[in-house]
């Protein structure tokens, strides 16, 4: 089974500090707002996920004149962020630093984004794919459904399972997926819902509940040889009825995965006008 | 002040009601980390004041009374 390991440049590299707290990001938002210049980032604190990676040692920061990049070390490759008065600034700082393996950078934007997008492409990263977030407003499971004897909650038991498939089947590089741990405590919490044939997997699907208001949907996964048979379908409407007080449902699609998109316009789903472009820089060399 | 205050995370946020009092949005899961930036911009534009970094904690945001005490803090009558 796959583990994050550091790479050797980031255990050299003492310039490299590793952030220890919530508040510790805040702080570089402080700074960096209060010199008045202007603020730009691509990193939106998500209380469900990056406090894994404070704990498992993976995140990282450095800081720079006008920015602070934080580093976020996957498996083969470094998710990059920045708090910075500006994209110049980043850009600048960017090019002092060096990492041996594949970049990867999120543009979470409300537009197309083309002002940040070029300066990425003039730092020799290239677009791999994009993002779309769909959402529901209002009430969807309706009080008629009912949840399939089929469906289960993982258990510790099937949190390696789970893993696995995650890590098999969907893109490390823009599907941002969870760690052993993650999984674990999202089985704890009762959001992982599945189907199982016997021992085997037929499919699972991972939500989220903010609060009272908002259900998330994370990873929605069939196994090839169970597909076409409603095994997605049963999943889907059993965490819907486990959100059901929900007023807003959620979810972020890869935009060329057109049998998802229709699958969740089907429910309701629509694009909104917020967008992910997730930009890689190949390492060479 | 608190009228435009929920009329600008109304904005943000149609689908909810953030005219209800004690909610915390933030708990509740009514505003997320990225509304939070676009909701300090819009604060400060509408209000003409720049919020200082330090007071941008998910505590000064996370319910209308927080983000009106803020408010009064940067001089906003």
């Amino acid at each position: 089974m796959p583990v994050v390991k550091l790479t050797d440049h980031i255990i050299r590299n003492k310039l490299m500090d590793k952030i220890v707290s919530y508040e510790q990001v805040i702080e570089f938002v402080g700074e960096i707002r209060n010199l008045r210049q202007g603020y730009v980032t691509n990193f939106f604190w998500d209380e469900q996920k990056h406090p894994y990676w404070i704990l498992d040692n993976s995140f990282f920061y450095e800081k720079c004149e006008n920015c602070y990049i934080l580093f976020h070390q996957n498996i083969g490759f470094t998710n990059i962020f920045y708090i910075s008065t500006s994209l110049e600034a980043f850009s600048e700082a960017y090019q002092q630093i060096t990492i041996n393996n594949d970049h990867v950078i999120d543009v979470v934007c409300r537009n197309e984004g083309k002002g940040e997008l070029d300066i990425l492409k003039g730092l020799g990263y290239e677009p791999y794919k994009c993002l779309y977030r769909m959402s529901h407003i209002g009430l969807l499971a309706d009080d008629n459904w009912e949840r399939s004897d089929e469906v289960v909650y993982a258990n510790d038991l099937d949190v390696d399972m789970v893993y696995e498939a995650l890590h098999q089947d969907f893109d490390p590089i823009c599907e941002q997926l969870p760690s052993l741990q993650e999984v674990r405590d999202f089985a704890k919490r009762q959001q992982i819902l599945m189907i199982k044939d016997g021992e085997k997997l037929c499919g699972f699907l991972i939500f989220e509940l903010s609060g009272t208001t908002t259900w998330y949907l994370r990873y929605w996964y069939t196994s090839p040889e169970y597909r076409n048979m409603r095994i997605g379908a049963k999943l889907l409407k059993a965490s819907l009825i486990d959100g059901k007080m929900t007023k807003r449902q959620q979810l972020w699609v890869i935009s060329d995965n057109e049998n998802a998109i229709k699958r969740y316009e089907h429910y309701g789903f629509v694009k909104e006008k917020i967008y992910d472009y997730v930009m890689i820089k190949r390492y060479k060399l | 002040m608190k009228e435009k205050i929920i009329e600008i995370l109304s904005d943000l946020r149609s689908e909810f009601d953030f005219s209800e009092e004690g909610v915390d949005f933030i708990k509740e899961g009514m505003i997320d980390s990225f509304d939070m930036v676009c909701l300090v911009d819009e604060l400060e534009q509408q209000f003409g004041i720049k919020i200082s970094g330090v007071d941008i904690t998910s505590k000064n945001f996370s319910t209308v009374a927080s983000i009106e005490a803020l408010l009064k803090k940067n001089g906003v009558e």
